[in-house]
């Protein structure tokens, strides 16, 4: 069963038409990498499903739910799919351990102490245990993003959305964001992420989905989109790639 | 320590040619220095200028003997002119206490007048607990008003638009009034509404709520600057995280706000203490008030600085707070920029 559904998405920006008519599915378990060149529309996409930007046209659904229905509760609906940004998004006055904690606080309601026993699990889950206490700005980008990861999933989100979280990390640092989002993988956390980063797609991706022309342009499997792509734009753009050494 | 020039570091008009590389570029001096700033300054305020004198006798010396030293140089440029701001403020201070003392020192006991002191202050600080009183309450309105003031400017969205002009219209009636106006205004006009509620407050209510009303326009827009200035993603990730709107202001957005204001929120602090005593007009007998009955009274200005003493003993410190926290926070900022 498909988990996240987009039907006929139409999403624009005055006059500058981002979607049209696009069509995506994840479903349960499934790991769906969204490629494509600058600006095509991958984020926007995914600030769509998670209603931080609402759609002119078509139907989305998570679960059985259509959370593009006006009378949805959207903050109910984002609690249940999480997201995770390029530029991390930390509350720069709590320490780590209060970013992972204040939604459960107060969004969940949940107790303190529980709220807090949570944080750490999850904050020495992504490697974390000893930087509780600092800061955002004493961290660096890939601790940054790594208690951004912790945050969104202290909301025990059923799917995640991940915006090139490794973006804007210097090299060396995204090893250590790119392993996390593995091991989510491996246990079967729902995901669909924008991404540059090929030689991840091609590792963790059920599908590869090259995102052109405000649509789906073409999809499958990654060895076949970022191998053998059918489609003139998608050879196009892998060809960039190469070009620059990026694949 | 005393680094002589030699000869080939020296330019043929006996200037120092190696003032720029040896002591710092400006700062260097060039030429000989004049002398009348330190021996003006001898006779103002001998401490300091007999020292620069001296110092400038000396440069001048090696000058003359063709051995002029950089660091002499620079000692007795820096004299001078220290020497010069010491001479300033004595002929500024020596001419007060000259208007004090003139005609007899009837300047001096006009203002103060330690007898009417110490008779008039007990009365004058009890009264400006007042002041106190109703500044920090009103403070506090202040403070609360002027978040929902600026949360309501911010509101996004055109279903918005009526309430987002009602606080802009608010905001800019009330900073474009003489805030004395509005406290007439509202002192008087609340009771003569003849409306139980607000006919039956005090003259401390009254006050506080007319300073909030004028005051909290002006936080506002000190909020909803510091709210502008808040990166958007910050709202984003606390929507995506399940915060509502008003969940995500009051627990994100809100808290980095204020504590951005909090220099400037203390300034307007200052600017609401002293404004408790136009409450004045309203027949409220503050401390500044009193002090003016006691004026009449005893026919001496003494009770007027005693309120002034009241005042600086809670602006001063808080002045000097904020700039302390100016300071470190800009000190943070850089240091792990
Ligand atoms: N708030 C906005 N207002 C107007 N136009 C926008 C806005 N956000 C995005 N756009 C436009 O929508 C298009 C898609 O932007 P989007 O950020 O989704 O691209 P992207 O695929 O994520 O690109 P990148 O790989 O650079 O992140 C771009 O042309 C962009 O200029
Ligand atoms: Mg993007």
């Amino acid at each position: 069963m498909s988990f996240v559904k987009l039907e006929k998405v139409g999403k624009t920006y005055g006059a500058i038409n981002v979607l049209k008519d696009l069509d995506l599915r994840v479903d349960k378990h499934e790991v769906v990498c969204l490629i494509g060149p600058s600006g095509c529309g991958k984020s926007t996409m995914l600030r769509c499903i998670n209603g931080l930007e609402g759609i002119q046209h078509g139907k989305i659904f998570i679960g059985d739910l259509e959370v593009s229905s006006p009378i949805v509760d959207m903050n109910a609906v984002r609690r249940r799919v999480g997201m995770v940004f390029q530029h991390f998004n930390l509350f720069p006055h709590m320490t780590a351990i209060e970013n992972v904690m204040v939604a459960q606080r107060r969004v969940l309601g949940k107790e303190k102490q529980t709220a807090r026993d949570i944080a750490f699990r999850l904050l020495s889950r992504v490697g974390l245990e000893k930087e509780i206490d600092k800061y955002p700005e004493a961290l660096s980008g890939g601790q940054q993003q790594r208690v951004a990861i912790a945050r969104t999933l202290a909301m025990s989100p059923q799917a995640l959305l991940l915006d090139e979280i490794t973006s804007a990390l210097d090299p060396e640092l995204v090893g250590e964001v790119l392993e996390i989002v593995r091991e989510l993988a491996h246990e079967g956390m729902t995901m669909l992420l924008a991404t540059h980063e090929m030689s991840f797609a091609r590792e963790v991706a059920t599908r590869v989905c090259f995102v052109a022309e405000g649509r789906i342009y073409e999809e499958g499997p990654a060895e076949k989109i970022l191998s053998d792509p059918d489609l003139p734009k998608t050879q196009a753009f892998l060809r960039r790639l190469v070009e620059s050494h990026r694949l | 320590m005393n680094q002589t020039i030699g000869d080939p570091a020296r330019s043929p008009d006996g200037l120092l040619v190696a003032d720029r590389a040896d002591a710092g570029g400006d700062k260097a001096p060039r030429g000989v220095p004049s002398m009348i700033p330190p021996i003006v300054a001898t006779v103002v305020f001998p401490p300091v200028g007999l020292v620069s004198l001296v110092s400038a006798i000396g440069y001048r010396r090696s000058v003359r003997e063709g051995n002029p030293s950089v660091t002499q140089a620079v000692r007795a440029r820096d004299w001078a002119t220290y020497a010069f701001g010491a001479a300033l403020t004595t002929l500024i201070v020596a001419g007060i206490a000259a208007f004090l003392l003139l005609n007899d020192h009837a300047v001096l006991r006009a203002y103060f007048d330690l007898d009417s002191l110490k008779k008039s202050l007990p009365d004058i600080a009890g009264a400006f607990v007042d002041n106190l009183t109703i500044s920090i309450i009103a403070e506090v309105g202040i403070i609360v008003w002027a978040l929902i003031l600026a949360v309501g400017r911010s509101m996004p969205g055109r279903a918005y638009a009526p309430i987002r002009l009602l606080v802009v219209g608010y905001i800019d009636l009330f900073r474009a009034l003489p805030g004395l106006l509005t406290i007439l205004l509202i002192g008087f006009g609340l009771p003569a509404t003849g409306i139980d509620f607000f006919a039956s407050m005090s003259l401390y209510q009254t006050g506080a709520i007319a300073l909030v009303v004028v005051y909290g326009a002006y936080v506002a827009e000190i909020f909803r600057g510091a709210m502008d200035a808040i990166p958007s993603g910050q709202l984003a990730a606390a929507r995506s995280l399940g915060f509502g709107y008003f969940g995500a202001m009051r627990h994100i957005i809100l808290p980095q706000a204020i504590r951005s204001t909090l220099p400037s929120l203390l300034n307007w602090y200052i600017s609401v203490l002293k404004d408790t005593s136009l409450l004045s007009v309203l027949g409220l007998v503050e401390g500044l008030t009193t002090a003016r009955i006691q004026v009449t009274f005893i026919s001496n200005l003494t009770p007027l600085v005693g309120v002034s003493l009241c005042f600086l003993v809670v602006t001063l410190p808080l002045s000097r707070l904020t700039d302390y926290i100016i300071v470190r926070s800009a000190r943070k900022r850089q240091g792990k920029a």
